[in-house]
């Protein structure tokens, strides 16, 4: 069940981040792309909340910073941004940082 | 523009970390016997809850401006905030590896700093569109039902801009960058047999 809810905080706080990068850059978007995303963001909140009730929050919070590497590869993929080697690699010492850091 | 992207950096941070310290002093001093809906309902933790509704607000503005991968690893300097107010404020102990993590974390934040907080075109800029990919796109697809119609009317895009010309980029396009559909883009060229797409010589010989 916990990696039910684990899902649900990556993927609801990707998606809204997605969701709220694209949404304010096009204007035509922002009708249902920031709804939609405040939406994904209560999923993810909800998901931390119940996963905090069966799991320690040492696991909680460096499992969700899995969140900060998914949002920097999609953000290559889905919108297309230009991510250079500097902001791989300062992503995935941002992410490792936050698993030390929450242990 | 980029003291602009910084300023609303740093104000995005202060949201996150003063919400969560307030937030987290509300729940410390909630009465034993108010259950989870009683204690958000208290007046420190209506400011926590509206202090962190700015801040994710205040987010939303920033992704208008600087790059999603550019935006989350900076902004986890947070992280690194709520362990020093913690250890501060709620006299915590972060143990050792905690602090090497904050090292790290910071080490991130700046490597990804020092890299261009935009690089995609702005949407406002009226090349934005000359550059994108879905122009291309749009370009080709043109061309191509140009060239299934005998490439006479090329030149019949080169007038004012219609909508799928506008400067800004089509939203639904770069959504869904699938294969060319088989209609054309340019749904307002008019058809060869039409008289108005004629060229002028051509109507001289008839």
């Amino acid at each position: 069940m916990k990696w039910l809810y684990l899902g649900g905080i990556v993927g609801g706080t990707v998606c809204s981040d997605l969701l709220q990068s694209h949404g304010m850059r096009n204007a035509n978007g922002r009708r249902w792309k920031l709804p939609l995303s405040i939406f994904f963001m209560a999923i993810s909140f909800f998901s931390f909340t119940q996963l905090l009730r069966i799991a320690p929050l040492s696991f909680a919070v460096p499992a969700s910073a899995a969140s900060i590497a998914i949002d920097t590869f999609l953000a290559r993929i889905i919108l297309r941004e230009k991510v250079e080697l500097r902001r791989w690699v300062g992503a995935i010492l941002v992410a490792g940082g936050v698993v030390l850091l929450a242990q | 523009m980029k003291l602009r992207v910084w300023l609303l950096t740093f104000v995005v941070v202060l949201a996150n970390v003063s919400g969560n310290v307030i937030l987290k002093q509300a729940m410390l001093y909630a009465p034993p016997e108010a259950g989870p809906i009683a204690s958000i309902l208290q007046p420190v933790a209506i400011l926590g809850i509206s202090v962190l509704t700015a801040w994710m607000l205040l987010r939303m503005w920033l992704l208008g401006m600087a790059d999603l991968s550019f935006v989350v690893p900076v902004s986890a300097v947070g992280y690194v905030l709520a362990a020093v107010a913690g250890a501060v404020f709620f006299h915590e102990r972060v143990p050792a590896r905690g602090w090497i993590g904050t090292v790290v974390i910071m080490l991130g934040a700046i490597l990804t700093g020092l890299t261009e907080h935009s690089q995609l075109p702005a949407a406002s800029s009226p090349h934005a569109s000359l550059a994108s990919p879905d122009r291309d796109l749009l370009l080709s697809r043109d061309r191509e039902g140009a060239d299934a119609r005998g490439g006479a009317d090329v030149h019949v895009c080169a007038g004012p801009p219609g909508p799928a010309q506008s400067p800004r980029r089509d939203p639904e396009a770069a959504d869904f960058p699938g294969p060319p559909s088989e209609t054309p883009a340019f749904a307002a060229i008019p058809a060869p047999s039409s008289p108005l797409s004629a060229s002028p010589s051509k109507a001289v010989t008839e």
